[in-house]
């Protein structure tokens, strides 16, 4: 199958006050039409560099980024970006939110209103159309980032841990929605996490980097049946991949650790 | 689920009293402070007179000198005065916190302006325009106007930068960026903005009927002293304080009107 998004040979170094910060070196993979595909990798390997890259915010210094073998230049609506902070603007309604994306891209207006009630809907959101953010809970307003990205039909969902300010309850809700949401939609995913569990529960193929400046170091293909439940998270073959990515990443992590640490902590993950 | 709003519903009930006596108790204690130290003979009535005498020369000063005429001259000059600085700091404020350019070019000229007392440009408007309703305008002016400048600017560059990304990932240009996510995200700010430089304005358009005016609350205020009538000028002073309490009630209430999604508020 033909490649959806396309990272080829990218390198992102950032210059601030004369100083040279590699972000990423040399990172290459390609994500399929409809895959659902999650980055992990230890803090500060340039995970949300990546998704400001394909989300069109900077260029690579070097490399290129191709979504349908078109080079991505600037920000655009073909790309749904999710954030982890909560977006959601405070002077809008539920309902307003979502209509925003709607309205950036010109949509017709008659319209608007339909595509946003319907993804109220999707989101589960029925009943707070009318609301402002403040009233909402921290999951419920990433929902509503979510619905306001989906609206416009993005060829591919950008999501930079998402649920990361989530309680574990939350998040877990949120990652079986978005699952269902994908689910119907069919929508090409790169999801970014910290969280190896969150990681592997989701995806079909785990993208794992090296630390800081970030590559690929290995792409593990999850091959866990779906659709998902809590049981697969007991099942060999999860934990197994667990383990090794896990070991990938407490590795990568050591190297860019910058404060001294005990032998005896060093020993326990020799 | 019930009980537990019944509960609520009677605390911010008891709050909003609470809030409404402490609020008059206050005003309570000044006036008891006064009447102690006025009836008793402790301070003479040259220096601080009676309330009673205070309320009778108030209603002399309406009644028989037009006091409210001179009150709606402070509240037109005021007005308008406030008004062009808005006008003109708005927008100004708007540009200097969106563009680093902008804020290089206009920035140290409006700090600049904003060290200078406006009291000290009192000479050169009377000398430029006259002791009239213009030159009044010109001083609210030139006191409002950097400070309200820079305030809106301060408040357009705090614009949440995870807000202008989200409207950047659907692709929009600056212009619907400014349009779509600066302004609404700022306007509360703006309008707070407004009701403190307003409070300001107060001050500066009584330091200008001080110096030379024939009309207006400072005029009023400047003439008592002049034939030692201190009742008025405390009466003055009133009507300011009055009038300061008032315009402040009118921003306040609108801002719950106009951002009724706004989380600021009490924080205790």
């Amino acid at each position: 199958m033909k490649a959806k998004l396309e990272v080829k040979n990218v390198y992102k170094v950032f210059l601030s006050r004369n100083k040279e910060t590699p972000a990423l070196s040399d990172m290459s993979f390609s994500i399929r039409e409809k895959e659902f595909v999650s980055v992990v990798g230890p803090s500060g390997c340039g995970k949300t560099t990546l998704i400001n890259l394909v989300a069109g915010f900077y260029a690579p210094t070097k490399g290129e980024i191709l979504l349908n073998d078109k080079r991505i230049m600037y920000p655009g609506a073909d790309r749904g970006v999710v954030f982890q902070k909560y977006t959601s603007f405070p002077w809008l309604t539920v309902l307003d939110n979502i209509k925003f994306g709607l309205k950036i891209i010109n949509f017709p207006h008659k319209e608007r209103e339909k595509i946003a009630k319907e993804y109220v809907k999707i989101v589960g959101l029925n009943g707070f159309e009318n609301e402002y953010p403040k009233n909402l809970s921290g999951g419920m307003q990433q929902r509503v980032a979510l619905a306001r990205t989906l609206a416009t039909n993005p060829d591919i969902l950008l999501m930079d841990e998402p649920f990361g300010a989530l309680d574990t309850q939350t998040r877990r809700f949120m990652q079986d929605l978005l699952l269902q949401i994908w689910k119907k939609t069919r929508k090409t995913i790169l999801f970014v996490t910290h969280d190896v569990d969150e990681a592997l529960f989701m995806a079909d193929k785990v993208l794992v980097m090296s630390t800081r400046p970030g590559h690929i170091k290995d792409i593990v293909d999850v091959g866990l049946e779906r659709p998902r439940n809590l049981k697969i998270e007991f099942s060999n073959k999860y934990i197994k991949l667990k383990e090794h990515i896990q070991k990938i990443i407490t590795k990568e992590s050591l190297k860019s650790l910058n404060e001294p640490i005990p032998e005896t902590i060093k020993q326990l993950y020799q | 689920m019930h009980r537990h709003r019944k509960l609520h519903l009677y605390f911010e009930k008891e709050r909003k009293t609470r809030f409404i006596l402490f609020g008059i108790l206050g005003f309570v204690i000044l006036v008891a402070i006064w009447s102690l130290i006025t009836y008793t003979g402790l301070v003479k009535p040259l220096f601080l007179p009676t309330p009673t005498a205070v309320l009778e020369g108030t209603i002399d000063l309406f009644v028989n000198q037009n006091f409210m005429n001179d009150i709606i001259a402070s509240i037109y000059r005021i007005f308008a005065g406030f008004v062009i600085a808005a006008v003109i700091a708005i927008p100004l404020g708007i540009v200097i916190g969106i563009s680093k350019t902008s804020e290089a070019f206009v920035g140290p000229v409006v700090s600049f302006v904003r060290y200078m007392p406006a009291a000290a440009f009192i000479p050169l408007a009377i000398l430029w325009l006259g002791i009239g309703d213009v030159e009044k305008m010109f001083i609210i002016f030139i006191g409002t106007f950097p400070y309200l400048t820079l305030l809106v600017a301060d408040v357009v560059m705090n614009v949440d930068r995870n807000h202008i990304n989200v409207a950047r990932s659907f692709g929009a240009k600056n212009k619907t960026i400014i349009k779509e996510v600066v302004i609404p995200s700022s306007l509360p700010g703006i309008w707070d903005s407004l009701r403190i430089m307003a409070g300001i304005g107060w001050t500066y358009i009584i330091v200008a009927e001080l110096v030379a005016a024939s009309s207006g609350i400072g005029h009023v205020i400047i003439e008592a002293q002049r034939y030692l009538l201190t009742s008025n000028i405390i009466t003055g002073l009133i009507v300011i304080g009055i009038l300061g309490l008032i315009t402040d009630l009118i921003f306040r209430y609108s801002y719950k009107r106009f951002f009724p999604y706004s989380i600021k508020g009490k924080i205790l």
